[in-house]
């Protein structure tokens, strides 16, 4: 139960710069062992400032501008996101809102509660 | 008795006031000088190129600004690089986050210009209020701004002389060559410009006079604007006033571009508050005369318009074409071409740019210079069409790429929506030569202008109706 509340500190580096942002949403956490090896070069290509801001643009769209800049992305990034096992949209796509909506679940104590969903 | 008055620049022209009123349309000649045979109109070849301004096929994906400056910093930054050896060839390029105190360089970055009362939304939520003031001045310069460069690594504030933050503004990319001071700032030695664009060279051999109208600031549906005096425009470029000489003057009339504010709708329509539905009609009046007005022209010669900051297109930059179904009677026309704001065409492979204006009264708010044409030229040297988009003029927010850049020089470069007409020919350093225009507001000056093809001659077509009594 407390997974859906404030979100726990946890060590990941991102955490601690949207533990505010995240106050009233219920957002699925990152677990530590969930960054496989492929999850970390994305993180890395992300941050990456050559590459221009990650925020606002799915990483392959981002991938295909760097290309066509001639600035010569990796390779195995783009491999990496047309095979499906990482994330589509950049490290902090979920800090920025855009459609949302409501749902309601409910909890393994059999109270309910409302869930905002962002896409 | 009403005399309706046709003035032309004395320059080219001799005229011959006609005081029997406008000639009917029916008869299509004036009365007692029938010519032996009819005139044909000049045919002229057109290329539209404004594909780089349409948003079709953009998606917004919750993207800001960032994106477009990252885009535009880096097509400016690579043409810079190519451009420093032959400038500055004995000194090292290098990042923001590079510099070293006292070591001499080159960086390559965005302008940033810091302006102390420049309207800021945090002022709103500011407890003390002494010093912005409350009335917005037209002018937003204040001698404490000063200029700040940026890259990907980082800023740095520039120092010195050599570049003046009142001929600057925001979003510029340049070059710079100078060294980092003890205080943390930049000390600037020299400044490159991206410069004139490359050219095509305009097509010399002798052909005819052509003539191209540039109009703007016809504010239909104002209080301000002379139905009058429209018309007299439209009667005279579709050849139905004068007489011989004046009519076969008019046939080389190839094109009439109207450069923006084409309708005002009354201030009172547009506050938000529901409307009547006697007020729905009323307010869409302008624009159902002017389609009216428009038609006219539209049967006798092409014609193209542009949005301007009053019409009903989208508010920020590129502004898109306005849409046909607001103009039924003028889009039945194949002559009639709605097109963007900013506009890019070729007639007789003579390359034309131009906007409704908003570029360069952006930059007088925020920046000095002699005139409007220095500002026209400046944007050119700076190779953006709009440098303050998207800091204080409104924009699209690209992620891939800049249409404001502007990769080829034309030759013809105007502005819609000035306060006067004004032209000038400006030379760049590989022999580019430009005709930078100052279109004035029709409504409010009854100037038009009249650009001959053949040499770029400009001069203006000036309408006035008085009454005497």
């Amino acid at each position: 139960m407390k997974k859906y509340y404030r979100q726990r500190k946890n060590t990941a580096k991102k955490s601690s710069s949207i533990s505010r942002k995240k106050k009233s949403k219920v957002v699925k956490q990152h677990p530590e062992n969930d960054c496989s090896s492929e999850e970390q070069a994305l993180k890395i290509f992300d941050m990456n400032m050559m590459y221009g801001p990650c925020l606002g643009m799915p990483r392959l769209e981002r991938w295909e501008r760097a290309q066509k800049m001639g600035l010569k992305p990796p390779e195995e990034i783009k491999c990496f996101l047309e095979s499906g096992k990482v994330q589509r949209e950049c490290l902090w796509h979920k800090l920025t809102p855009r459609r949302e909506t409501f749902s309601i679940r409910s909890t393994p104590e059999g109270t309910s509660y409302i869930e905002r969903i962002y896409y | 008795m009403l005399m309706l008055v046709l003035v032309l620049d004395s320059k080219s022209f001799t005229y011959v006031p006609n005081l029997f009123g406008r000639i009917s349309k029916e008869t299509n000649r004036s009365e007692g000088s029938v010519p032996a045979m009819g005139m044909e109109r000049v045919q002229c070849g057109y290329a539209s190129l404004d594909e780089t301004f349409e948003i079709g096929k953009e998606m917004y994906q919750g993207q800001q600004y960032s994106q477009i400056y990252f885009a535009r910093l880096h097509l400016m930054r690579t043409f810079l690089y190519s451009l420093v050896p032959h400038w500055k060839p004995n000194f090292p390029v290098c990042t923001v986050l590079q510099l070293e105190e006292g070591k001499e360089c080159v960086i390559v970055g965005t302008l940033y210009k810091h302006m102390k009362l420049k309207p800021c939304i945090l002022d709103e939520y500011s407890k003390q209020r002494s010093v912005v003031p409350l009335v917005k001045p037209h002018n937003f310069m204040h001698p404490d701004d000063h200029l700040v460069l940026e890259d990907e690594s980082g800023r740095v504030k520039l120092g010195g002389s050599i570049i003046l933050p009142s001929e600057y503004v925001t979003g510029i990319v340049v070059a710079l060559l100078g060294k980092e001071s003890g205080a943390g700032d930049f000390l600037v030695l020299d400044v490159l410009d991206a410069g004139l664009p490359p050219q095509i060279q305009f097509p010399l051999k002798s052909r005819q006079d052509k003539y191209v109208v540039l109009v703007s600031g016809l504010s239909v549906g104002s209080s301000s604007s002379n139905p009058l005096q429209f018309q007299l425009l439209i009667d005279h470029i579709t050849g139905h006033l004068g007489d011989e000489k004046e009519q076969s003057i008019a046939s080389q009339i190839v094109r009439v571009v109207f450069a923006g504010n084409l309708v005002e709708i009354p201030r009172r329509f547009l506050n938000g508050q529901n409307l009547a539905s006697k007020d729905l009609s009323r307010m869409a009046e302008p624009v159902k005369e002017l389609d009216i007005l428009l038609s006219q022209i539209a049967a006798g010669l092409p014609l193209d318009i542009m949005p301007g900051p009053s019409d009903p297109a989208n508010f920020s930059l590129p502004q898109q074409s306005l849409h046909r179904c607001l103009f039924p009677g003028s889009s039945a026309y194949n002559t009639f071409r709605s097109c963007t704001n900013p506009h890019c065409f070729e007639l007789d492979s003579v390359r034309f740019l131009g906007t409704s204006g908003q570029n360069v009264d952006d930059l007088e708010k925020y920046s000095e210079a002699k005139d409007k044409l220095e500002f026209l030229e400046r944007t050119l040297r700076w190779r953006h069409l709009a440098p303050t988009a998207p800091n204080t003029l409104g924009c699209y927010p690209y992620t891939d790429r800049d249409p404001f850049f502007i990769e080829r020089c034309p030759h013809v470069y105007f502005a819609g929506n000035q306060d006067k007409f004004e032209t000038r020919v400006i030379k760049g350093s590989e022999g580019q030569l430009v005709r930078l225009i100052c279109v004035p507001k029709f409504s409010e000056t009854g100037v038009a202008v009249m650009l001959n093809l053949r040499d770029l001659e400009c001069h203006a077509l000036s309408f006035g109706t008085q009454f005497s009594s």
